[in-house]
């Protein structure tokens, strides 16, 4: 057999076994988790591939927080100055009604809710794939993150984590296709599960009834229900409410609080603080 | 030039594919900005299929598949399938690529990019229930191809003398 006819059907060959590797595996990884340990391994192999593509976007922000004119500094800890006598004030009020709470509390016989431990961090990646909203954030299971942990930015709810790593988590956005969190109309007290439709798209509310009394500019929090969010979390505002007779629902969109398409701190809600 | 160092370019351009793949855009680009980011790993593959197919080995299109697979969080395997079958479907049609730098070429891009960015959407519809924008199943291959022509006066230019140095 010629040279080059051997080369071909080993290329064949090779190219067989490669397409059921890539075949099997695809089967194995979307159906079963057997194959986490693996895409750990290949993540920690890829890190300095991810850790350079994000080098210009970590460079831009070191630059901005760095170069900074003295009046913009002074500016700044002027207005920070300010903030933190304003929520210094805030916190007082806030304890005195937490005192207040808890001697009613104890004369009605209410048992309060365990606390929560809040973890502070930082966004290091967005996932590049346009169909999904994830980012990655820089505390993982060695700082007591969970799967399933609430995620909350400034402003509001932002999502969840779903995998967690030794350092790093994964979290599932609030806007993600795959995401709907149990919530509850501040106004009117009723229970809906709100569901995300993608990047630049509105939450919506699911099987709402045509009788149920919703307006635009209602805010939605978390209900509590599900064990992801505590109750009272602030979810977004109703932002459209059409009535759909047919079907006898009604379409309703909720504009996010949180900020989901930028870059700040958030807070990963832990596990409930043993007392 | 030396075979090894033909075969440092080669990783180099790879691994800088895989970087420009999974560099972040500022989160406020509006999403028809995002879309317009070209598949740098199929425009990267084309490439060295178009100039220097030898060096596109099976194997090396299934392990950057993997990594790829774990950069954009898909399930394992769906982009070394792609890349398997982007390569494969490029040796055979080396012919129609080969003859010059023109129009062929761009059909040839604008074709494989969309059958590559086309099947993963349907994948990820049936087995994750992720809805298929027309825009991300459009746009990338549009992208790719406007990137394929810029390049095409400056391979055409040095087309010969690029071979050369590279084998």
């Amino acid at each position: 057999m010629p040279l080059r006819s051997i080369q071909t059907v080993q290329n064949t060959h090779l190219f067989l076994a490669l397409f059921i590797s890539s075949v099997l595996l695809l089967a194995v990884s979307a159906n079963t988790r057997y194959l986490i340990p693996l895409e750990a391994v290949i993540r920690w192999l890829a890190q300095p591939i991810v850790y350079i593509a994000h080098l210009p976007a970590n460079a831009k922000d070191a630059a901005a927080s760095y170069v900074v004119s003295m009046d913009e500094l002074q500016d700044r800890n002027d207005q920070l100055l300010k903030d933190v006598s304003r929520l210094n004030a805030t916190v007082a009020e806030l304890a005195h009604a937490r005192t207040t709470i808890a001697q009613l509390g104890n004369a009605l016989g209410y048992i309060e809710e365990n606390r929560r431990n809040q973890v502070v961090c930082e966004i290091v990646q967005v996932n590049p794939n346009r169909q999904r909203q994830e980012v990655i954030i820089d505390v993982g299971a060695r700082q007591g993150i969970e799967v399933d942990s609430g995620v909350l930015d400034p402003w509001g709810v932002y999502g969840r984590t779903v995998e967690v790593f030794a350092d790093t988590s994964r979290v599932l956005l609030l806007n993600d296709e795959r995401h709907a969190t149990p919530v509850l109309l501040n106004r009117t007290r009723q229970y809906f599960i709100a569901s995300g439709n993608g990047s630049d798209e509105p939450l919506t509310l699911d099987n709402v009834n045509l009788s149920s009394d919703i307006q635009v500019g209602d805010t939605v929090v978390t209900s509590g229900l599900g064990g992801v969010f505590p109750e009272g979390l602030v979810v977004g505002v109703v932002e459209t409410v059409t009535d759909i007779v047919a079907e006898s629902i009604k379409h309703v969109t909720v504009s996010p609080s949180a900020h989901l398409k930028s870059k700040s701190y958030l807070h990963v809600i832990g596990p409930v603080e043993q007392p | 030039m030396t075979d090894t160092q033909g075969w440092s370019y080669f990783l180099l351009t790879i691994i800088v594919a895989l970087i420009l793949s999974v560099a972040p855009m500022p989160f406020d680009v509006p999403d028809w900005i995002r879309n317009l980011k070209p598949d740098w790993i199929v425009l990267c593959w084309f490439f060295w299929i178009a100039f220097q197919h030898e060096r596109c080995s099976l194997i090396m299109a299934f392990i950057v598949g993997l990594i790829l697979d774990v950069l954009y969080d898909e399930p394992l395997g769906i982009n070394s399938l792609l890349l398997l079958a982007l390569v494969f479907a490029g040796r055979f049609s080396l012919r129609f690529i080969q003859s010059s730098v023109g129009l062929r070429s761009c059909i040839a891009v604008l074709i494989l990019c969309f059958l590559v960015t086309a099947t993963k959407s349907l994948f990820l519809l049936v087995t994750l229930d992720v809805d298929i924008l027309i825009s991300s199943v459009v746009m990338p291959p549009i992208a790719t191809l406007i990137w394929w022509v810029l390049l095409i006066p400056l391979l055409n230019s040095e087309h010969s003398q690029f071979r050369d140095a590279v084998q």
